[in-house]
């Protein structure tokens, strides 16, 4: 098979070790390795691949004992170089559960099939399947899979800790989260953590004048400061209790938050999602993980190609992804302010320098700008042109509208 | 003390000689030495010290040919060439003097020391070294000139009264090494005239049956001259033949012992190299190792650069047995394969086998690592050493009661630590690696009939990865064997044999799951093996072998008070491999060898155990579980019995020409849990039991040997194929908690591989080496019907290790006796891999979806390497000799991959390849030892 050398970017020829940490389950399982000492070097390199597992039917939805509507996304997978999502319309979804209740979802968006609002409530103990029929005709379904009692969540907090890096400042401070969970039920449980991160930040300048073409004054000068931004954590954190003493976890580290960003700068929470699910699922879940760690290194478990829960009723080789998610759900939130004044912030902070304010003369010159630019004015009154992201801090894509649930202190 | 050896030097026709002719003419006679009274009644040893102290005088002769005498001095002071002839003529040992005034001392024949005139049609080498050894060729019709080699003079086999009725007459004897009287192993005594030969068994007897006459014989052995022999049969008797080491002329270094056998021999795939052989090649960070010179063989592979295991012939690494001396070894492999755990220095020679394997071994399905560690020189004390970029090394030796008993002890350690202070990555900062070995090797001769010999052997590592995981792993083990020559040619070797590999790991990494754990593996032997030469044309071993395993797969336990693990033992296993074997080799014509082998296995897997009993026909999993057994100590759980087969054959289709055969059928009840790419030291042997079944293989090789331009150029051509049952493989995607039922972690399959092996060898010249180029392939199914279980949807796929093209070059150019340039060229298909081919997203979350297994391949492996080495100066007395090599390995500095990796980056996914030599390595190794160049 030919490969070829796409690019050759940069090659770290310096002395480098490579430590690989085999963190493949949560028992950290023996295999460390150090391949050490020796000149070794890294270089980009994209291997010619074939399109052989592209445009490959996607299922990714769940239901769960949380309230509805619950989702069912279905796409096709892309390639590698260019990962896109891309939607699969016109199918026919339908969610059902073991006592014969079937409920059809709707394509509220492409590819995006949902239950209806006072629909179907996943039930504790109850047992879910998916039916998909493609508008060709071809069928797919998973099997019956009952949602588990949701091992509740006793506590989530955080602690400040340093996390260690190659170049200075080397200790990167930052917030980890532990959780602590209540005891499962049976000899071992089986968990996946989706976080939901939510935090508050300001832009480092008030906004004084706006310019369209014309110059005008800016009302309220704190308007464009503060935003919340909230993101879903990647990748998921999939644990098993196999080899602990009791089906639990306790002080389980899942979470770090560094102070480079600005995500600790005033508050911070996280919603934590705790799927309580079967062991085919961990499996699915704890294969993404391992060969997501480090799949190609001699060390590594070998990565195969993992097959999901929906399968072709007509042909049980065809190869579909993803997965249908039946499980127990628990939920818990936490908030975090800011360190306390001894910590060390290490996210950039913008400060006003020769250019910002020679640009403020410039944006008069020319055609008007596609957006308003906002000014600010320094402490001696001097307007300047800043970068736009450290004066609106919508420009991160955040919103300055704060959350209905959101609690302050 | 120099050792001569007429045969050697005329032999070959490589002649050194042309400083000769010039130092003739340009000095002239030299002045006759005049010795006084103070040189009289010496010792001949003492004699030779003072003369050549005091005088412009060499000596050269054979010290086996000079009997223990005082040298008397009648009428001091009297001509030094004149007492010579007075104390040695009762002896028959002539006296010759060349005009440089060396003096050469040869039994029955005197040398002549000037050049026929026609000298220099053969002259082509000149050398300026001084102590080389001068002489010329002799043109007396008392020496039969052959192809290679003169004869010095006819011996006697019998008498002829003895002879008188029969018209054939058996011989017996054994091929000694002059310079330390030990027999030879292996040794060919090849009849020329009739064709015919034997080969030495283990300890070093050969037999012959022949008709009466006069016959030329020749006997050649790795690393010893070749000699022809002159020999008179009139009845059946005893003849030793003595051999001497190669040890003046560098230019003439044998690379491997195949070339003994490489036509005649019924071995096939069959490698044997000596240390001393392969000082010269470059290695990476100028460490020598043996080990690492197998994988540029033909059929030798290796996952990654740097990695641990060996793959033989598309077998895993699992199915090699690896014996130094008698001594089993697990693991062998330090700093996770960057080096081997065999001290270079207290290895003589390494043999491995990978067609057919004699009757003798078993339990491994690929191929037998027999190491040979260094005896302890019998004359007088001596030590080596060296110091490489990683380690220093001290080896000594000598005899420890004179002629009785000698030792050999080594010593390696490394001081790498201070490489790991250069890297910036704060976790490697951290982190410590140690490792070392050492070896001592005793040998007793009690008398002419019995030697003892006692080893033993120890390596170990240290690993501690940035205060997260300390990691250690040794091998030890002791052997005692028992050599017993019967009157006649019937000897045995008795030995017993203990070998035992653990690892033990610290985690705590994490408080939460903070644990240790340990595993151990003992191995205890005891082997019995006669052999019997010299019954017709055969050549019979026989004997009984006997193997315990004990294997502890250790505690799982909490590290600390915080860890929330469950202390979980894995349990125990124990088996037994016993096995009764025979083997013959029959010289059925002068031009046909056929060997025939059975051995007999029965294998119990032993109590105290509880296991499982599953469902017919069903996944062994949990669910499936019917009944718990329980058994006691000793009781037999399971067994397993099973017959190899070995047989080989090789006509010779002309003398330098053959063709050859050889079928394997093999049984092995041990193996690797891995699964990973390659092997790690945490991977754990495992044993055979009653829900994993034995594996077997079958091998058939078909392949021709020849001696193109006899015998500077091998050529052999082997083919083979080879098929196991019921190989051990990880399940896709198998939690790797830790288990004490493996059962549930492994499906049974196949595996298929076959290939072609080319190989041109020049074993020896000034410039000497190979070039080998292999095709090959392993394929790998697991599929099993009846559970439904499978690997990759139950397609066949590559092996791990599966490179198809595979080509090495290794190349030695003498320049002089004191520098040699050498350099390797080695190029393979790169390894195959699983790469992600898609992606795609669940919840948001980017997901890589692999291709089936190993459908892709890495880059093509390339690598330059040259060293070259500067010997000392080449006085005879010396206090200590040095030499040095510079090494530059990965000469172009191609980035070859060592993996291929993806990672998630800015939104896109990013391949990456990862080279561990990316650059060039320079290195510099010293080695040291006592004495002169020669010792």
């Amino acid at each position: 098979m030919a490969i070829s050398n796409l690019q050759t970017a940069y090659c770290k020829q310096n002395i480098k070790s490579m430590l690989i940490d085999y963190t493949d389950k949560f028992l950290k399982i023996p295999l460390i390795l150090i391949i050490l000492l020796l000149v070794s070097c890294e270089e980009r390199f994209m291997p010619e691949l074939n399109g052989n597992y592209q445009n490959v039917l996607v299922v990714d939805g769940k239901i769960t004992n949380g309230t509805p509507p619950y989702t069912v996304k279905l796409s096709v997978s892309s390639n590698v170089e260019g990962p896109q999502y891309i939607a699969l319309s016109g199918y026919e979804v339908k969610i059902m559960d073991n006592l014969g209740n079937t409920e059809s979802l709707m394509e509220t968006e492409d590819g995006t099939y949902m239950t209806s609002e006072n629909g179907m409530q996943g039930v504790i103990g109850r047992k879910y399947k998916i039916t998909l029929k493609s508008p060709e005709g071809k069928t797919y379904e998973s099997g019956f899979e009952e949602i588990k009692n949701p091992v509740g969540i006793e506590s989530v907090y955080a602690e400040l800790e340093y996390q260690q890096i190659e170049e200075p400042p080397y200790d990167i401070p930052g917030y980890q989260f532990y959780i602590d969970t209540e005891l499962g039920q049976g000899d071992s449980i089986w968990i996946l953590w989706s976080l939901d991160e939510t935090y508050q930040y300001e832009s480092d300048y008030l906004t004084t004048y706006y310019y369209d073409g014309i110059l005008h004054e800016f009302p309220n000068t704190d308007s464009l400061k503060t935003c919340w931004k909230s993101e879903k954590v990647y990748p998921f954190f999939v644990e098993s209790t196999l080899g602990l003493t009791e089906p639990r976890f306790v002080q389980y580290p899942f979470h770090f938050v560094s102070t480079e960003t600005r995500k600790l700068s005033i508050r911070y929470t996280i919603m934590v999602n705790q799927y309580t699910i079967n062991k085919e699922t961990f499996t699915y879940w704890n294969g993404v993980k391992t060969q997501n760690a480090g799949a190609g290194e001699l060390y590594y478990t070998q990565p195969y190609q993992l097959k999901g829960n929906v399968y072709n009723t007509e042909d049980q080789d065809e190869l579909v992804l993803g997965y249908f998610m039946v499980a127990g759900l628990a939920q818990k939130r936490i908030y975090k302010n800011r360190p306390d004044e001894s910590v060390e912030m290490l996210y950039p902070i913008c400060v006003l320098s020769q250019p910002d304010y020679e640009d403020f003369g410039w944006m008069f010159i020319g055609e008007p700008p596609p957006n308003p630019q906002y000014v600010t004015t320094d402490g001696f009154g001097r307007n300047a042109l800043p970068n736009q992201q450290c004066i609106d801090c919508r420009r991160k894509g955040e919103k300055l509208a704060k959350p209905d649930w959101w609690e302050d202190e | 003390m120099t050792i001569f050896h007429p045969n050697r030097f005329l032999g070959k026709g490589k002649f050194l000689f042309l400083f000769l002719i010039l130092t003739v003419q340009l000095y002239g006679q030299k002045e006759e030495i005049m010795l006084g009274n103070e040189y009289n009644n010496l010792s001949w040893d003492s004699f030779v010290e003072k003369v050549e102290n005091n005088f412009d005088v060499r000596f050269f002769y054979n010290p086996d040919s000079i009997p223990e005498i005082n040298i008397l001095i009648k009428n001091p002071p009297a001509k030094l060439r004149r007492i010579l002839s007075e104390n040695f003529k009762t002896y028959n040992i002539k006296i010759s003097l060349d005009q440089n005034g060396n003096f050469f001392l040869t039994k029955g024949q005197a040398l002549i020391t000037h050049l026929p005139k026609d000298f220099f049609e053969y002259t082509f080498a000149k050398t300026d070294e001084t102590d080389t050894l001068k002489i010329s060729p002799k043109t007396d019709d008392n020496f039969l000139k052959t192809n290679s080699g003169y004869i010095a003079r006819t011996q006697v086999v019998g008498n002829k009264k003895e002879g008188m009725l029969s018209s054939h007459a058996k011989i017996t004897g054994r091929v000694i090494s002059l310079k330390d009287s030990l027999p030879i192993i292996g040794a060919t005594v090849y009849v020329e005239d009739l064709e015919i030969g034997a080969a030495t068994n283990d300890k070093g007897f050969y037999a012959l049956t022949l008709p009466k006459g006069k016959f030329t014989m020749n006997v050649r052995s790795i690393g010893f001259e070749e000699a022809k022999f002159k020999v008179q049969v009139l009845s059946g008797g005893h003849l030793d033949f003595y051999l001497s080491s190669m040890v003046f002329l560098i230019d003439e270094v044998e690379i491997s012992a195949q070339s003994h056998h490489n036509v005649r021999g019924v071995q096939m795939g069959f490698e044997k190299l000596a240390i001393k052989d392969i000082k010269e090649i470059p290695v990476v960070l100028g460490e020598k190792d043996i080990i690492k010179v197998a994988l540029l063989l033909p059929g030798v592979q290796q996952v990654g650069e740097g990695s641990a295991g060996f793959n033989v012939r598309g077998s895993p690494a699992d199915q090699n047995l690896f014996y130094m001396g008698k001594i089993p070894v697990y693991n062998t492999s330090h700093l996770f394969g960057f080096f081997s755990a065999f001290n270079p220095d207290a290895i003589s020679d390494f043999t491995l086998y990978k067609s057919n394997i004699p009757a003798k071994y078993g339990g491994r399905l690929s191929s037998i690592f027999d190491i040979t560690p260094k005896q302890g020189k019998k004359e007088k004390f001596s030590a080596r050493g060296g110091i490489s970029p990683i380690t220093a090394r001290l080896l000594v030796e000598g005899p420890a009661i004179k002629d009785k008993l000698n030792y050999m002890v080594g010593f390696r350690s490394t001081y790498s630590d201070w490489a790991l202070k250069f890297v910036k990555d704060p976790d490697v900062k951290n982190s410590k690696a140690n490792f070392g070995d050492a070896i001592i090797n005793l040998s007793y001769q009690i008398d002419n009939k019995n030697q003892l010999k006692l080893l033993t052997y120890y390596s170990y590592d240290k690993i501690s990865l940035a205060k997260k995981v300390d990691n250690g792993y040794n091998n030890a083990g002791a052997s005692l064997s028992w050599n017993h020559a019967f009157t006649g040619s019937h000897s045995f070797n008795l030995n017993f044999a203990y070998g035992q590999y653990n690892f033990n790991e610290d985690n705590y990494e994490y408080d939460l799951a903070a644990y240790k754990m340990n595993y151990e593996l003992q191995h205890y032997e005891v082997d019995l093996d006669f052999s019997l030469t010299g019954f017709g044309k055969h050549q019979i071993s026989y004997g009984l072998n006997s193997v315990l395993y004990k294997i502890d797969n250790g505690n799982q336990l909490p590290l600390n008070e915080y860890s929330q693990i469950t202390a979980l033992d894995l349990g125990e296993q124990k088996g037994t491999e016993l096995a009764a074997y025979l083997g013959d080799e029959w010289k059925v014509f002068p031009k046909l060898t056929v060997y025939g082998g059975v051995r007999y296995n029965y294998y119990a897997y032993l109590g105290p155990n509880s296991v499982f009993e599953y469902g017919e026909n069903l996944p062994k999993n949990p669910d499936n579980i019917i009944d718990t057994l329980e058994f006691s100590n000793n009781q037999i759980i399971q067994d397993y019995n099973g017959l190899d087969l070995r047989l080989a054959a090789t006509y010779l289709i002309n003398p330098d020409l053959s063709v050859k055969f050889s079928y394997n059928n093999l049984h092995q009840y041990i193996f690797m849990l891995s699964n990973t790419v390659a092997l790690s030291p945490t991977d754990k042997w495992q044993l055979v039991n009653n829900n994993i079944k034995p594996m077997t293989g079958n091998q058939f090789s078909l392949g021709f040997y020849s001696n193109l331009i006899n015998p500077a150029l091998e050529v052999s051509v082997e083919a083979y194929f080879k098929k196991v049952q019921n190989l051990v493989e990880y399940k896709d995607g198998a939690n790797l908690v830790v288990n004490e039922h493996p059962e549930m972690d492994v499906l049974q399959g196949k595996l298929d591989s076959y290939g072609m092996e080319l190989m041109v060898k020049k074993p020896f010249g000034k410039l000497n080496g190979w070039v080998n180029y292999t095709y090959s392939s392993a394929t790998v199914l697991v599929d099993n019907k009846i559970t439904g279980e499978q690997n990759n949807f139950g397609r066949s796929y590559p092996a791990n290790y599966d490179k198809p093209h595979s080509l090495n070059l290794v190349a030695i150019y003498k320049i002089s006796k004191r520098v040699s340039f050498s350099g390797n060229v080695v190029y393979s298909t790169g390894r195959p891999i699983t790469y992600p081919t898609a992606i795609y997203y669940q919840d948001g979350q980017k997901i890589l979806n692999y291709s089936l297994r190993n459908e892709y391949r890495i880059p093509d492996y390339f690598r330059i390497d040259l060293a070259l080495k500067l010997e000392g100066s080449l006085k005879r007395k010396k206090f200590l000799h040095g030499s040095w090599i510079f090494s530059v390995y990965n000469l172009t500095g191609r980035k070859n991959a060592y993996s291929v990796y993806f990672k998630s980056e800015d939104g896109s996914v990013k391949g990456y390849k990862l080279s561990i030599f990316g650059v060039p390595i320079l290195s510099v190794t010293y080695d040291f030892k006592l004495g002169n160049y020669a010792d």
